[in-house]
């Protein structure tokens, strides 16, 4: 049962044959395969191949999860080496694609990953990341900084 | 120069509501952009970013949701960068989860700046949304606050017990210390809870919990002393039949040493109770009985 095979399909066509242990991961997959149908090929509309396979390469990684210390230490070097390799943009992508094939364990890691990265930027930066607009006006912008101030006047100063 | 040619249209209508800020609206005026107010960047990053300004990914609210957590659980100078990138961004700072996940590290426990009011009503906002590191400091301070009814301090002995069972190292800290105090039933209980934290502090160096103890002390002093004289009078120490070696401990990480090989307190097989003994100590230094 565990050599089953599956192919997953992704939204440009590109395919990616894994044991059945690792398409489970995505629970988006495992919900299908619950609903009792016999299915070979699974065809993923949302996510492109390239970051498919960045997904797969998680979850075969993740696939069994031990309990012990040490083998958690190297899974957690393991993801953030993982995570290295990506910019900004590739992890935004990765993060939808892991909401949407809903790979829990990736989602946290991205999120976390995301967070670490954009914590330097300037809001200018973010915006632009996030493709959003400032919608303040000066004056409610002056408000927030105001807003903002409170917790660090007088008190430890913000990390530069 | 610039200021002379816009200065009658300009100052007018801004001065009496922008104070110091005239300039900043002149250089909006001039570029017809609010874009010009950001701060300064840094342009490795931008060069970073920029590269393909094409191709942006609109995250669905539920996943900036998630992402600003993470941030707030790192520091609030951080989330309150996040509060300045738009409407949309402020509004998920405020999120249920995104308080509850906010560190407090940086905020100190009492505030002694201007704005009390607000302060006092953040800090209560995080702890309805079941902040634990806000329930603690309420516990703490309703703990050992002088002016605290028996009431407030069963209570606020329940806040810290509550956070110190979710794993919150310094939650755990000071209720195994006012555990082994308080003695009887509960002694070996907080026995329990100190030994759970032998390894996440203790395992080179006593830095971490020096930190915990010094934080609390140094905050809670000024109104916590009478309870703190209270503990340490009820404090009874427990007999051990070790042969001593734990002092050899303390002696070697007190001195110039402290930074040695030999301070592993797991390997070192210290006794327990000559440990937290040590800790009690100190917690209490300087506290008249």
């Amino acid at each position: 049962m565990s050599s089953n095979k599956i192919v997953l399909t992704s939204s440009d066509g590109e395919s990616f044959e894994v044991e059945e242990v690792v398409a489970r991961k995505l629970q988006i997959v495992g919900h299908m395969l619950e609903d009792d149908c016999v299915i070979n090929e699974i065809p993923l509309q949302n996510v492109t191949g390239d970051i498919l396979s960045m997904v797969i390469e998680y979850c075969k990684t993740h696939v069994d999860e031990e309990e012990s210390e040490e083998a958690q230490t190297k899974l957690k070097t393991w993801d953030e080496e993982f995570m290295k390799k990506f910019d900004i943009k590739t992890l935004l992508q990765i993060i939808l694609a892991a909401n949407y094939l809903n790979v829990k364990g990736l989602l946290d890691l991205v999120s976390q990953t995301i967070a670490d990265t954009i914590k330097d930027y300037t809001p200018e930066q973010i915006r632009e990341v996030f493709g959003v607009e400032n919608d303040y006006t000066e004056e409610e912008e002056a408000e927030v900084r105001k807003e903002n101030a409170w917790a660090f006047d007088e008190a430890d100063t913000p990390k530069p | 120069m610039v200021l002379v040619f816009f200065g009658n249209i300009f100052v007018k209508a801004h001065l009496t509501s922008m104070g110091k800020r005239v300039f900043v609206g002149i250089s909006i005026i001039m570029m017809t952009s609010i874009y010009a107010v950001s701060s300064s960047h840094s342009p490795s990053l931008e060069k970073q970013i920029s590269n393909s300004p094409r191709d942006q990914y609109s995250l669905p609210e539920d996943l900036l949701v998630e992402i600003s957590s993470c941030v707030a659980a790192s520091s609030l100078s951080e989330i309150s960068n996040l509060r300045l990138v738009s409407k949309s961004f402020k509004r998920i700072s405020n999120d249920r989860y995104v308080l509850r996940r906010l560190s407090l590290n940086e905020i100190p426990l009492f505030p002694w700046f201007r704005n009390r009011g607000k302060f006092h009503n953040f800090i209560k906002r995080c702890r309805k949304n079941g902040n634990p590191e806000a329930i603690y400091r309420k516990g703490l301070v309703d703990y050992f606050h002088r002016n605290s009814s028996k009431r407030q301090r069963d209570k606020g002995l329940k806040h810290i017990a509550k956070v110190a069972n979710k794993g919150n190292q310094e939650a755990q800290y000071v209720y195994g210390l006012i555990l082994i105090c308080l003695g009887g039933e509960t002694k070996q209980k907080g026995f329990k809870i100190l030994s759970s934290l032998r390894k996440p502090l203790m395992s080179s160096t006593l830095e971490e919990m020096e930190k915990h103890r010094k934080k609390i002390r140094n905050e809670m002093w000024w109104c916590g002393e009478p309870m703190m004289r209270h503990l340490k009078r009820r404090y009874v120490r427990v007999n051990c039949n070790c042969d001593g070696r734990t002092d050899i401990f303390f002696v070697k990480n007190s001195g110039w040493d402290r930074y040695g090989e030999h301070n592993d307190m797991i390997t070192c097989s210290a006794c327990e109770i000559c440990l937290w003994h040590h800790e009690v100590k100190l917690f209490f230094a300087n506290i008249e009985e």
